[in-house]
């Protein structure tokens, strides 16, 4: 394995140029550890590019009706600055569940949607929110809806050197929201699987789900307008089965015991929906 | 091989110099390299933190730092806890006094956890206890005599300040 510092971005992209094999950043550091020990990563061929030195990928930043998180921040400074900031809630719900303080205090939020963590408690709410990803190769610059960031767990799309420069999370002024991290093993601090649900002003409603062991990986089911949802169980259901038809087809087959429990949580979700 | 990266460790006060190798995790260097036998290692992947330190004041599972990242940082390890004046820290005291310690093997990585928690949080109430207290586990005391450890030390650390 090979190790070495960044001193500036153009600096992390001429070494991560000039690396053979696998090139990982490394800032918090806690995913590479637990897959290096795991062997899930094999130290050969593994080129760690040290990211901690790089300030400008640890801001935290309120602009406008976005919030812009370096990706070398980490979740407890994200916690704390979401602090009073009461329309991110359900962002600051799913930071609160996430893993323990010990490793909110190490781990980075670039770390945990770039490490495509299948037991992400965040994935859900940041694509509820439509958060992007701002990627940097070189010179060039991209944006991406985070949910494309996910090839599968621990699987990303980012080609080698590219690197998740920052999150930019759209404000969305929702009118109910709910989040629920089901079945969660607090000492392992993994939620079997995560839900994320929120309807809006305009009474458009969102949801998404992930988890290691429901889904083997994280989807949006669907931003639909009111009439084609209807606030019906059955309208509900059947447009999540057209989502898991659709993964079907995109090859990520369901398996039946994670599709019943796909179908349980939704209903759920829409009893409680309908509740209102 | 993995090469051997030369690093300098500030810990509980005291530098170390140090050549590890990148995938070397903060406990072990602790352990292995420093003598500080005080941190534990229990599962070694993040799960039970019997290896909490504090790195740069905030509480974090030493097994799954890289050790070559917290060169320009601050750790502190249980052994940094107490001084000659005080033998005991009085989050040590409290868990001594509560009986929260049965095999002993988690105490390290709950005390320093506890000293966090009071720090950013003087008064918890007992969910905000059980939340600080997420990543740590104890196979012995039920949990309890730890629960009663912290509210003990979370008054006399109160008194102290007051």
């Amino acid at each position: 394995m090979n190790y070495c510092k960044a001193r500036s971005l153009s600096d992390f992209f001429q070494k991560a140029s000039e690396a053979k094999g696998l090139i990982r950043p490394l800032a918090g550091g806690a995913d590479i550890m637990y897959r290096l020990k795991k062997r899930y990563l094999l130290s050969d061929k593994l080129t760690l590019i040290d990211i901690n030195g790089l300030d400008e990928l640890k801001g935290i930043a309120e602009r406008g009706n976005e919030l812009e998180i370096g990706s070398a921040a980490t979740l407890s400074a994200l916690e704390e600055f979401l602090k009073d900031r009461d329309e991110y809630s359900l962002l600051r719900t799913a930071l609160r569940e996430t893993a323990c303080p010990q490793i909110r205090s190490q781990g980075t939020l670039g770390g945990h949607v770039a490490g495509c963590l299948p037991n992400s408690h965040l994935f859900p709410v940041l694509m509820l929110h439509g958060a992007e990803a701002e990627i940097l190769e070189s010179a060039e610059e991209k944006s991406i809806p985070v949910e494309d960031l996910f090839r599968g767990p621990y699987h990303n799309r980012l080609k080698s050197g590219e690197l998740v420069m920052s999150l930019t999370i759209p404000r969305k002024d929702f009118q109910w929201e709910y989040y629920w991290g089901e079945g969660s093993r607090k000492q392992f601090s993994l939620p079997p699987f995560v839900l994320a649900m929120a309807i809006d002003g305009e009474g458009n409603r969102f949801i998404a789900g992930g988890g290691p062991n429901v889904l083997p990986t994280h989807f949006r089911v669907l931003e639909s307008a009111p009439s084609r949802f209807g606030g019906s169980r059955t309208t509900l259901l059947n447009l999540v089965k057209e989502e898991v038809s659709a993964q079907e087809k995109r090859k990520n087959r369901l398996t039946d015991y994670q599709k019943t429990l796909l179908f349980r949580f939704t209903c759920e979700m829409a009893e409680m929906e309908a509740r209102l | 091989m993995t090469e051997k990266i030369p690093v300098r460790l500030k810990v509980n006060g005291r530098y170390y110099d140090a050549a590890i190798s990148a995938d070397a995790s903060l406990s072990r260097v602790l352990r292995d390299e420093l003598g500080l036998m005080g941190t534990k290692e229990g599962c070694g992947t993040g799960y039970c933190g019997s290896c909490t330190v504090l790195i740069d004041g905030s509480a974090m599972k030493s097994c799954l730092v890289p050790a070559v990242t917290v060169g320009d940082r601050e750790v502190v390890t249980i052994e940094g806890m107490s001084s000659p004046e005080h033998p005991l820290h009085p989050v040590q005291q409290a868990f001594v006094d509560a009986g929260a310690i049965q095999c002993g093997y988690c105490t390290p990585g709950f005390v320093m956890s506890v000293y966090a928690l009071l720090r950013m949080n003087p008064k918890p109430t007992d969910e905000e206890i059980k939340r600080g207290l997420s990543g740590n586990i104890c196979r012995c005391t039920g949990y309890e005599t730890i629960l009663s450890a912290v509210r003990l030390a979370s008054e006399r650390l109160s008194s102290v300040r007051e």
